[in-house]
């Protein structure tokens, strides 16, 4: 059955680079979401299907190299998901390439870093500026289950006198004010919400 | 008019310049460098200050535009009609209900509260440039901290004049690291630079700078234990309003040398007059 559908030129210009990405057309591109929209697919599920079918488990393992030998106690469904992560960072790659179109970098050249607190460890890393630029530092974009005005102390510019909010720790930020004016600025997000954390502010913990 | 973008500058120049304007709040007084666009009008007419206004804007805001203080100046006006047109945003002349304010040589008298944006057009914004000419010089000054220069030109001031001569673009100090030129406003107004509750930001289109002030920052009018800071002010009242604490202008009113002084900030003085103050020639409005 042929069904047309309409679509934003966004859409389906993303629509498109996600295809091609596959090697497959933009219908089996969209058959595929709406199987996995509608529960029909599992790729973990597919693949233990799949071994059934072909007897695959019974099968000798192959020799392999040490280094792909995996850890005594992952699982098959570790493994996969593995590989699914790895794709879901190339997709995520693309993704940012072509909504943004920025390039992806190492943390040291990085402009604008995006993760978790943990994932963005050791913030030292990231540009602080030079003396004669200051500007030329990085942006963390820092992203938290929680956003609250409970927490360490904050003061400084943008401040009326002090104000509060739930910060990951209080050390990081210190070290970085120490630096200014270099020093990179921060963004917390959590869901619709965002709070500034600039290299010129005081954290104090109470 | 449909055929520009929201607020004339494209996505992508406005999304550089907001880049610009969240590192120099990031590093008050610094001045970010960034790529000024051709605009659609001469540079004296504050193109850096309408770049950052447009990278601003919201459909939801309400702009107001003053040159001098006033709203009804040909600058104002066309600056105000210009996001008219490409922005489609509501206007208005009151300070209290506007959202963005661009501004050339002035601070409104009615103060700003948190929320609004102050946006000064600024012809130059280095401030040690008159000293130094060298960008190179200027910037490993400001790097270093090395501030002499500036206290000797105010010095000779002093020396030469018996006070501190300059009386527009003061030279301020911000949170104590970077000397700011605050545009050519009046020092009368240097003081309502800091603490200020309203984000202030400074754009230079010629010069591609862009530098911030937030919110209550500290900012301290440079001076000498011995020679303090004095904001100064003609020694009259508005001759329309009565106001004691406004900057004035003096108008010369007839070839006989008639004169009167009114208020540079025309919504602060019209809004007095509609409360029913009056000063020495004016009536209740
Ligand atoms: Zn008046």
């Amino acid at each position: 059955m042929a069904v047309s559908l309409r679509m934003d030129p966004l859409l389906e210009r993303e629509l498109e680079l996600a295809a091609k990405q596959q090697g497959i057309t933009k219908s089996q591109f969209i058959v595929d979401a709406v199987e996995r929209a509608l529960g029909r697919k599992d790729p973990y599920k597919l693949l233990l299907e799949i071994k059934k079918e072909y007897g695959l488990d019974s099968l000798p393992p192959r020799r392999r190299r040490a280094a792909e030998k995996p850890a005594p106690d992952e699982t098959t469904g570790d493994r996969v998901r593995k590989v699914l992560r790895a794709k879901h960072e190339a997709s995520m790659r693309d993704w940012v390439a072509f909504h943004v179109g920025a390039p992806l970098v190492a943390a040291e050249a990085a402009d604008f870093a995006l993760g978790t607190w943990a994932a963005l460890q050791p913030v030292t890393r990231f540009k602080i500026g030079q003396p004669d630029y200051p500007d030329r530092s990085a942006t963390l974009i820092v992203e938290v289950d929680r956003l609250t005005n409970h927490g360490p102390a904050l003061t400084g510019p943008g401040i009326a006198l002090a104000t509060w909010l739930s910060l990951p720790e209080t050390a990081a930020f210190r070290a970085n004010r120490a630096l200014f004016p270099l020093g990179f600025d921060c963004l917390f997000t959590f869901g619709n919400r965002l709070a500034g954390l600039p290299r010129s502010t005081k954290v104090e913990k109470i | 008019m449909t055929d520009y973008n929201f607020a004339y500058l494209d996505e992508q120049t406005k999304r550089m310049i907001r880049r610009a304007i969240l590192k120099g709040i990031a590093v008050p007084g610094y001045q970010v460098p960034f790529a000024s666009r051709e605009m659609p009008m001469p540079y004296g007419w504050g193109t850096g200050g309408v770049q950052v206004t447009a990278a601003c804007l919201v459909p939801e805001d309400k702009l107001k535009v003053i040159d001098q203080g006033a709203d009804d100046t040909t600058n104002a006006v066309s600056i105000r009609r210009f996001f008219q047109r490409t922005a489609n945003v509501a206007v208005t002349e009151a300070t209290e209900e506007a959202t963005v304010i661009q501004t050339r040589h002035r601070i409104p008298e009615t103060p700003l509260t948190e929320g609004q944006i102050l946006v000064y057009q600024v012809p130059i914004p280095e401030p040690l440039r008159f000293l130094e000419p060298r960008e190179t010089e200027t910037r490993k000054m400001h790097e270093l901290e090395e501030y002499g220069l500036m206290h000797v030109k105010l010095y000779e001031d002093i020396a030469r004049h018996g006070q501190i001569a300059t009386s527009y673009a003061y030279p301020v100090k911000v949170e104590g690291r970077y000397v700011m030129d605050p545009s050519p406003i009046p020092k009368f107004d240097n003081p309502k630079l800091g603490q200020n509750p309203a984000i202030q930001l400074f754009g230079a289109g010629r010069e591609q700078r862009i530098y911030a002030l937030p919110p209550y920052t500290e900012v301290v009018s440079l001076d000498f234990d011995d020679h303090p800071f004095q904001p100064s002010k003609a020694a009259h009242d508005c001759d329309l309003c009565g106001a004691k604490d406004s900057y004035l202008d003096e108008v010369i009113t007839d070839d006989a040398g008639g004169r009167m002084f009114v208020c540079s900030d025309t919504d602060f003085c019209a809004g007095r007059r509609a409360k029913g103050h009056t000063g020495r020639l004016g009536e209740a409005a």
